[in-house]
């Protein structure tokens, strides 16, 4: 049920009975059904309800609802357009078609649909909930509006403002989604989520004081699970603060001894402060617990190598080669063990190795951040209403998913909208997985068709 | 004196009491106002972050250092009056007196780096002066006036010169001359770095940029220069290189090549003799960081840091980096000793430039200085700034390093750059000049060398005149030995005082004093009392081996 929330689901299917007129006895059962997650029963018996009944909007609107969890997606949107069609005075109705126009990649369509059900329902919390997300998956510029509105609609419920701050960070407003959070957090002080939520987005701003502090905050609220205290030991770190991050890690691995990220992160912080005989059991168990993963391999051969046990430490290096053969790491630490064996021959080996690796690494990421920096340009120069000279720096560029979406953004700009979704299949092509490249081309039909 | 004052002297003299030495900012009164001009554009582009540097040089041979300061100006270079660099001559009483009229200095390039040494052996110093988009040779007259003789001898360097280093790797006397290049900013203009969604532009990474190759330069011993950068094998060599020094470390009597490139694996060229050099970065260990990761970066040294007689390489780092320090442990082999020493990870949250080895208490232990300032204006990182701090270093002996932030010179902040040392005052400790970017001049007057000194000036005679790449190594009439390096560019853009200071600790002589010159040919002087300057001229005939 893609673009559909749970919570959508359930507030329909609660109140869809006083909405929707039609036979009672079977539409309650079937309702019933629903609520059950029964949905194939469900759909059985509304299937021959609206066989009976075949203008029973109520009857429409539930086998769609019955339908989108079974991924029959597009009998979903059939049948939500006929409830749509036969009661088009209900929210209800228009609300469930957008349901089944999300969950058929029309995003614009859906956004279509909740906008109609949140003005026939008086801007209701239902709509309005899939109307919010709805904006934001396709960064309509409305997105934080309905946010708050939202908020006011549920006031106690802290995962909108986090949604909101979140949607704002995502599109580089950076400022905005910090006073939003800001503001959730003097509302919901006790909320450990939203500090664990706050702390990331921190992280991710380098602001790594605060991105402790936020942490250390949802830690005393009682999130002390693996990833959250991994986080705060890093951003401790990161933070100058060597010694709050020994003592977090120190804390975690007791909480989660069977942590290998924890263990491995605590092991690594010992080994670089010297402590080998500190670091030796913990990279060793990181080492054991994921036998595959070959930066744990790596490091357990540094730290045994420190610690003098040099045969150990090939070993472990020749496997972490063996497991991941284009690691530079691996090759130049073994490459430097033979060194001080005085295996010429060998080492010299591992270091060219090391080398071209390095190398071919180096040019790619240079490559990448040649286009990543052509490519910001060609942003700049649209931000700025300079659709044309835009253009001409998007398609100057290496064709990228990224590239292509600016092309098509200028495309746009220049009133060009069917060349812009060419741009877009492009994208898609190189990209089918891009959920946002697929929204935006979804949205960039809908527009071409209605241009035409 | 006031309470307030009272109370105030007494932390001081707690917080210095443990110092090796005090540095303090002495360049107003010294007459030093220079301001560097960096051109800040609203394009952000990378040259007006690189900041500039500085040459210490008796260009008058009174035996007082004079200073030569580079200004970089407006960009792109509009060759005015204001981007000249300035001479500051030492007026013998701790002041100086700017004579770049009377030296007829007319360069107004956008400066990068200076390097002063006496490339035509006629007993008078001489600069190179880097820059972006344009490098000059000014020969000294001697008669305290220069000349621009870049077209003649043939030495115009890359499109962008950054530092550059003396050295005669050929053997025939004289001084080489290796200029390295940055990159290829040609792409500049069609790149964006910054905020997309304000359209503010921040300055780029180096990663974007093509690298580019440096120019070794064979000097023919006639004031003309040959780019022999093919024949030497360097040409395909091509790097981001902010960072240069020649320095012997294998102790063949060649001196060898080390490249700090930004971004990129750093150059170790070992000198074969024959006019070609060999790429050791990699298996000497010190092209990359401690886990084989390329790092950024800026300054570099060399200098005997563990005591063992060898040359050990250091390296000034971008932040979240440490600086580096490789111990040489012989044969061409070195050991990243950055972390276990002490040496890099006081250094992680600077972005480091300048890196000096000197001994600021005299005890016979190289200690390093460290100049930094970051690059973006809106540093991203929180808690870092703009303007970062100096740092200093304090060798504990055989290497191991803790800071030590004494006098008010580590109170201030600057957008460091360029460094240099230089016994200006002839008082037997090493002080420094400082070049910060956009920023006044720091001259950093050591004011708590402790230990007794002996300084060493060269004179060559079958070597350059400077006894440039000359090893020296002191004995102690306890039998304890240090040995130093003569450089003409090290650290960042800059070059220093080419005179040597031996920190001789309690000891009151270096009883023994044995020459490497760049000739080949090993010289043994005795019995140099503490507490002066000697010079020494290299004899003739050779010696026979210790």
């Amino acid at each position: 049920m893609r673009g559909v929330s749970a919570l959508c689901l359930s507030v329909l299917v609660a109140s869809s009975a006083s909405l929707l007129a039609g036979s009672p006895d079977d539409l309650t059962r079937a309702e019933s059904l629903l609520e059950r997650k029964d949905y194939a029963a469900a759909e059985s018996l509304l299937r021959e309800v609206v066989r009976t009944d075949p203008r029973n909007a109520r009857a429409h609107g539930n086998l769609a609802l019955a339908l989108l969890p079974q991924h029959k997606v597009g009998e979903a949107v059939t049948e939500a357009r006929l409830a749509a069609a036969f009661e088009p005075a209900s929210a209800q109705a228009h609300f469930i078609f957008g349901m089944a126009l999300a969950a058929d990649r029309k995003p614009l369509d859906a956004i279509r649909e909740y906008e109609r059900a949140v003005e026939l329902s008086n801007g209701a919390v239902g709509p309005v909930s899939a109307l919010a997300p709805a904006y934001a998956a396709v960064e309509d510029p409305r997105t934080a509006a309905t946010y708050e509105k939202l908020a006011v609609l549920r006031p106690a419920d802290p995962s909108v403002p986090a949604h909101l701050a979140e949607y704002l960070w995502r599109t580089e407003k950076v400022e905005d989604g910090n006073a939003v959070m800001e503001r959730a957090l003097v509302t919901f002080p006790e909320n450990a989520d939203l500090r664990v939520r706050w702390g990331r987005s921190l992280a991710q701003q380098d602001r790594y004081a605060d991105a402790a502090e936020a942490l250390e905050g949802a830690r005393r609220l009682g999130a002390d699970d693996a990833e959250t205290l991994a986080l705060l030991a890093d951003v401790d770190e990161r933070a100058g603060r060597v010694e709050d991050a020994r003592a977090t890690l120190a804390a975690a691995v007791a909480r989660h001894p069977q942590d290998p990220v924890l263990a491995h992160a605590l092991g690594r912080l010992r080994l670089a402060e010297g402590k080998t005989e500190d670091a030796l059991p913990q990279l060793e168990k990181a080492a054991l617990a994921r036998p595959k993963a070959a930066d744990y391999q790596l490091d357990y051969g540094r730290c045994l190598e420190a610690s003098g046990r040099v045969e150990d430490a090939e070993a472990a290096y020749r496997k972490a080669i063996a497991l991941s053969t284009n690691l530079p790491a691996a090759h130049f630490a073994l490459g430097r063990l033979l060194q001080r064996e005085g295996r010429k021959d060998e080492a010299e080996r591992e270091l060219e190795t090391h080398h071209a690796l390095y190398e071919r690494a180096r040019r790619q990421v240079s490559a990448a951040d040649v286009r990543d920096a052509e490519t910001a340009l060609a942003w700049t120069l649209l931000r700025e209403g300079k659709a044309e000279k835009a253009l001409e720096r998007f398609r100057a560029i290496h064709e990228t998913p990224e590239s292509l979406r600016g092309e098509a953004a200028a495309l746009q700009r220049l009133g060009r909208p069917a060349d812009a979704v060419r741009a877009l299949e492009r994208a898609h092509e190189l990209a089918p997985d891009d959920a946002r490249i697929a929204l935006l081309l979804a949205a960039g039909r809908s527009r071409a068709t209605e241009s035409r | 004196m006031s309470l307030l004052a009272a109370l105030l002297a007494a932390a001081l003299a707690r917080g210095t009491a443990d110092c090796a030495a005090i540095f303090t900012d002495v360049a107003p009164q010294a007459g030093l106002r220079f301001l560097h001009d960096r051109g800040r554009t609203t394009a952000q582009r990378m040259a007006e972050t690189i900041g500039s540097g500085v040459a210490w040089l008796d260009y008058d041979n009174d035996g007082w250092m004079d200073l030569f300061v580079v200004q970089s100006g407006p960009l792109p270079p509009a060759r005015t009056r204001a981007s000249r660099n300035r001479l500051y001559h030492n007026n013998r009483d701790g002041t100086f007196t700017d004579v770049t009229e009377k030296a007829r200095l007319e360069d107004t390039g956008y400066g990068m780096g200076a390097i002063a040494a006496d490339y035509d052996n006629d007993g008078f110093v001489d600069v190179y002066v880097t820059g972006y988009g344009h490098s000059a040779l000014l020969h000294n007259n001697g008669d305290g006036t220069f000349g621009d003789v870049t077209a003649a001898a043939g030495v115009s360097g890359p499109p962008w010169a950054t530092s550059a280093a003396w050295a005669d790797f050929d053997g025939d006397g004289y001084l080489d001359l290796f200029v390295g290049q940055y990159f290829d900013d040609r792409k500049e203009k069609d790149v964006f770095c910054g905020n997309t969604a304000t359209g503010e532009r921040d300055y780029c990474p180096p990663l974007p940029f093509d690298p580019a190759p440096s120019i070794l330069y064979r000097n023919k011993g006639n004031g003309t220069f040959t780019d022999v950068t093919r024949s030497a094998g360097l040409a395909d060599k091509l790097g981001k290189a902010l960072g240069v020094v020649f320095v012997d470390v294998d102790l063949d009597g060649r001196p060898d090549l080390y490249v700090a490139n930004d971004e990129m694996m750093n150059f170790l060229f070992r000198n074969l003799g024959n006019g070609r050099f060999e790429d050791i970065s990699i298996s000497s260990g010190t092209g990359f960081g401690l886990e084989g990761e390329p790092q950024g970066s800026m300054g570099v040294d060399a200098g005997d840091v563990d005591g063992d007689g060898l040359p050990d390489i250091v390296v000034a780092n971008y932040e979240t980096e440490t600086n580096e320090y490789y111990r040489n442990l012989g044969s061409g082999v070195f050991d990243d000793l950055s972390k276990a020493s002490g040496f890099g990870p006081p250094t992680l949250p600077y972005v480091k430039f300048g890196l000096n080895l000197l001994d600021v208490e005299n005890d016979g232990d190289l200690d390093a200085l460290v100049t930094n300032g970051h690059i973006s204006e809106r540093p991203r990182v929180q808690g870092t700034t703009y303007p970062e701090p100096l740092q200093l270093l304090v060798n504990g002996g055989g290497g191991r390093f803790r800071e030590q932030p004494c006098g008010p010179a580590f109170d201030a902040r600057y957008v460091g750059r360029g460094s240099a040392v230089a016994d200006y005052d002839n008082d037997g400790d090493p002080d420094v000049a400082v070049s910060n970017s956009g920023g006044p001049l720091q001259l950093l007057r050591n004011d708590g060398g402790k230990g007794r000194w002996a300084g060493v000036q060269l004179v060559g005679k079958k070597s350059n005149r400077q006894g440039i790449g000359a090893r020296l190594v002191a004995e102690t009439p306890s039998g304890r030995k240090r040995t130093r390096f003569v450089f003409a560019g090290n650290s960042y853009l800059s070059s220093s005082d080419p005179r040597v200071i031996f920190g001789l600790g309690e000891e009151d002589a270096i009883a023994r004093l044995t020459i490497f010159w760049p000739s080949g040919i090993v010289q043994t002087v005795t019995a140099l009392p503490a507490g002066k300057y000697h010079r020494i001229e290299e004899t003739e005939t050779p010696a026979p081996k210790p």
